[in-house]
């Protein structure tokens, strides 16, 4: 059922005398949303886009729109005849960081906000303390710092020598918000590339659980910077990273982010765009390619992999998606090398590519001799394949980001408790404008 | 064959059907009763498992849910095949787990059932397969993930002979004949990845050949494992995937009516709540439980509901202090039905309405001259709920 977007919902016999809508959504700097026009019976008539002149017969109707979060917004509207309504929806923007402490809160809390550097020692929070439901802000005349924080390092991919190294040149962090709920500590920052490469930021929580967070960014490119929510409540941390981007490329993420596969791809309608237009980005376009292939949508991929492949020899990813490509249109030999060609590159930005690369390394290493005939080499799909599956025990699929649990990707042994001992490593302070601070 | 639990007869074959293998696992011969008890040593590899305690009652719920509640007009159901290795108090929680129309999940049974409904999918292109496992499993990637079955670690065999490839079978449905429509459900108790990542090259027992020929419409896969292979919940419940799903079945994942003003439960509205419900009842224990879809998620309908899903309604007052002196009316504006009257706010207004679009009346006694009565307010209730906050 894929979606056919109108703007002209009018019946014949109502031609004459029809009204027109508009339905304003001020979210995401005004891009257009999907939207569904319901009669007052909630029957579905057809799909929209927020920002559009709509015509429609003079009557009462439904709208209904699921937003980048995971919310919908609802409304009734009526449109009269020979008149132009317009609907604004209302939206309360959730930031990333919100949504994952709503996902850890079933009942509404507030984030307290940044607090203000303090200027003198900041007194601890008491062991037993709770903020309570509805709980804002930390008074200024009592700046706190945390009761204890997470630690961090980064880590890039050296493509001689095919591994992940502390980073030479880290990549700068920006702290966006930051707030603590009960025993948990949250923190939203945008995370910018300063010098080209494939980064992970590799975090240890206060209980010891460590994860690494592939970060889609790249200096090379216009996605120079990404989002990073970190959410610590003492005994477990989770991190969520994200892409940060003009237009349309936040929603895509953000829409994948929560399952709206069908919204995701409703909006790549300029997926060439985002390859070689101003504002190339093609992080964004490799996620909203993930979006067509697994929605199986092969016809609107067209050959752009191809190019998203070979123009961005950086990207694991362009390779993955050129070789899933090649290979549902049964062209094995291609989606071997383009597999191959990945795992050269380094591990892929996404979860969704790490698992279409260890699903058709699998799929290559148990078929491979059948599918790929003379010349295919089972040795070198093989030694991809353990290249490979060396993460798959600590790959948490449920992210967007390619996330590894209780894993290093540098190689180093994870101590069960206490700070970490390897190199490059900091620690959070929220107070000090580099956000991060030598251990 | 004893694994046909259910066959619905006399109905026109030529017809499309809907075809489900539903296979649950909790009793496992070769495995001691908790994982740190020592078994024989006899060469046998137990990647560190015990018994299972809610895979059996899951796929029993399931079967019984496609049996009495599963409605897709376009592909009633035909057969449902239902293989149970039930655990002993799961056999005193539940009814009806032991019966001769229900084969144990041995590699035999299942290798036979597996091909008896490949056969049977592959009548009608479009028929409509669904495939439900539960048992000891891990996932690979969003397609790849292997379940083990009853005789799992006989140490006469290969570790994983006795285990489903659920990729392998996913990817030989995927042929010619195959109904172009199928879904899959791997329900799993977690096997710790890195006690199972020395074996996951490892050839699997239980697979289809692969033909992987691209011509089926739809065939998400929703995996989701548990973070103990314990029950999460009260006995007989199944686990909490389980207990998602069938929430999302009866309302929390039912999509707002389509053109033909049908309520559904599609892929599309599977993707966006079921890993929302797993983590909800996860959270309610203290745990943490993703549910991860995978394979070719295109949206197309599962359920077809016979009529509005109960849908949560709440109902604040803005200010709250106007909530101990108003009292509500909900009304069907088109048939004028009254759904409740004169209901106080306690503070909230809570109630399960039918979906739908409806008008609300708030009033105040006369002396409560503070609060302005609102004589009728739009509701929509779609699932999985509706929450308003009303000024007054």
């Amino acid at each position: 059922m894929r979606w056919e977007f109108t703007q002209d919902f009018v019946e014949p016999q109502g031609q004459n005398d029809s009204g027109k809508l508009i339905i304003e959504f001020e979210g995401y700097n005004y891009q257009p949303l999907p939207l569904e026009i319901r009669e007052e019976n909630l029957r579905l008539l057809g799909m929209a886009r927020t920002g559009e002149q709509l015509r429609l017969n003079p009557g009462r109707y439904a709208v209904r729109m699921l937003l980048p979060d995971g919310e919908t917004e609802s409304a009734m509207v009526t449109v009269q005849a020979d008149g132009l309504a317009r609907h604004k929806m209302g939206w309360q923007p959730t930031t990333l960081l919100a949504r994952k402490l709503k996902s850890k809160y079933t009942e509404r809390k507030s984030i307290a906000p940044i607090p203000p550097a303090p200027t003198s020692p900041s007194p601890m929070l008491p062991e037993d303390h709770e903020t309570e439901p509805g709980d804002k802000a930390i008074p200024e005349q009592a700046p706190i710092t945390l009761p204890a924080s997470w630690c961090a390092r980064f880590l890039a991919y050296d493509i001689d020598q095919k591994c992940w190294l502390p980073a030479e040149y880290p990549p700068r962090l920006e702290l966006q918000e930051h707030g603590i709920v009960g025993d948990t500590v949250a923190s939203e920052l945008l995370v910018h590339a300063q010098y080209p490469g494939l980064f992970a930021i590799e975090l240890r929580g206060r209980a010891g659980d460590q994860i690494s967070v592939a970060l889609p960014m790249a200096a090379q490119s216009d996605a120079m910077s990404c989002r990073l929510a970190i959410v610590d409540d003492g005994e477990n941390m989770r991190a969520e990273a994200s892409l940060l981007g003009y237009g349309s490329i936040e929603l895509v993420s953000d829409y994948m982010q929560t399952g709206a596969l069908q919204e995701a791809a409703a909006l790549m309608t300029d997926a060439e765009e985002l390859l070689w237009g101003k504002m190339s980005n093609p992080i964004a376009a490799a996620l909203g390619g993930y979006a067509l292939l697994r929605l199986g949508d092969l016809e609107r991929l067209h050959n752009w992999p191809m190019n998203l492949a070979s123009w961005f020899e950086w990207l694991p990813d362009g390779a993955v998606i050129a070789g899933e490509l090649a290979a549902r249109r049964k062209d094995h030999p291609s989606a071997a090398n383009f597999m191959l060609l990945a795992v050269k590159r380094g591990l892929p930005l996404f979860s969704e590519g790490y698992s279409h690369l260890l699903s058709r390394l699998r799929y290559y290493t148990l078929y491979g001799r059948k599918l790929l005939g003379q010349g295919f080499s089972a040795d070198h799909v093989e030694e991809a394949l353990d290249t490979v599956q060396q993460w798959s025990p600590g790959v948490d699929l449920s992210y967007l980001s390619l996330t590894l649990e209780q894993l290093s990707l540098s190689g180093d042994d994870i101590p069960v408790q206490g700070p970490p001992s390897s190199e490059g490593w900091m620690h959070f302070a929220p107070e000090n404008p580099d956000v991060l601070l030598p251990l | 064959m004893s694994d046909l639990w259910r066959r619905v007869e006399g109905v026109d074959t030529n017809a499309p059907r809907t075809h489900a293998l539903v296979i649950g696992t909790s009793h496992y011969i070769h495995l001691p009763d908790a994982p740190d008890q020592p078994v024989p040593n006899d060469g046998r590899v137990t990647l560190g498992l015990g018994q299972a305690t809610t895979p059996a009652t899951s796929a029993m719920l399931f079967a019984t849910w496609l049996d009495k509640d599963y409605h897709n007009p376009d592909a009633p159901i035909g057969t449902i095949r239902l293989l149970l290795s039930p655990s002993v108090d799961e056999q005193t929680q539940v009814d009806n787990l032991v019966g001769t129309d229900i084969s144990h999940t041995t590699t035999t049974n299942v290798k036979a059932a597996l091909r008896a409904w490949k056969r049977d999918c592959e009548t009608n292109r479009d028929n409509v397969a669904i495939l439900y496992v539960a048992g000891h499993g891990i996932q690979l990637t969003k397609d790849d993930s292997i379940v083990l079955l009853e005789d799992f670690a006989d140490p006469n065999e290969n570790i994983l002979q006795c285990a489903m490839d659920i990729g392998s079978i996913w990817r030989g449905m995927n042929n010619a004949r195959a109904a172009k429509t199928q879904f899959y459900f791997v329900d799993a108790c977690r096997i710790k990845p890195d006690l199972f990542k020395d074996y996951a090259n490892n050839p699997v027992g239980v697979t289809l050949d692969e033909e992987d020929s691209g011509t089926i419409t739809a065939a998400p896969i929703f995996f989701s494992a548990a973070p103990r292979s314990y029950a999460l919940g009260e006995p007989g419940k199944g686990t909490l995937f389980c207990q998602a799903l069938q929430d999302c079945l009866k309302s929390y994942g039912v999509d707002a009516p389509d053109t033909d003003n049908r309520w559904l439960v599609t892929t599309s509205s599977l993707l966006k709540r079921l890993p929302v419900r797993v983590s909800e009842l996860a959270r309610k224990w203290g745990e943490e439980q993703d549910a991860v879809p995978g394979g070719l998620p295109v949206d197309v309908a599962f359920h077809v509901l016979k009529g509005p899903p109960d849908v949560p309604l709440r109902i604040t007052l803005n200010p709250a202090t106007a909530s101990v002196h108003a009292s509500a009316r909900l009304w069907d504006g088109f048939s004028r039905r009254t759904l409740f009257e004169n209901v106080r706010f306690e503070p909230d207004l809570t109630r399960e309405v039918p979906g739908g679009n409806y008008l609300l009346a708030v009033t105040f006694p006369q002396n409560q001259q503070d609060y302005r009565d609102l004589e009728a307010a739009p509701v929509i209730a779609f699932p999985p709920g509706c929450e308003m906050e009303i000024p007054v």
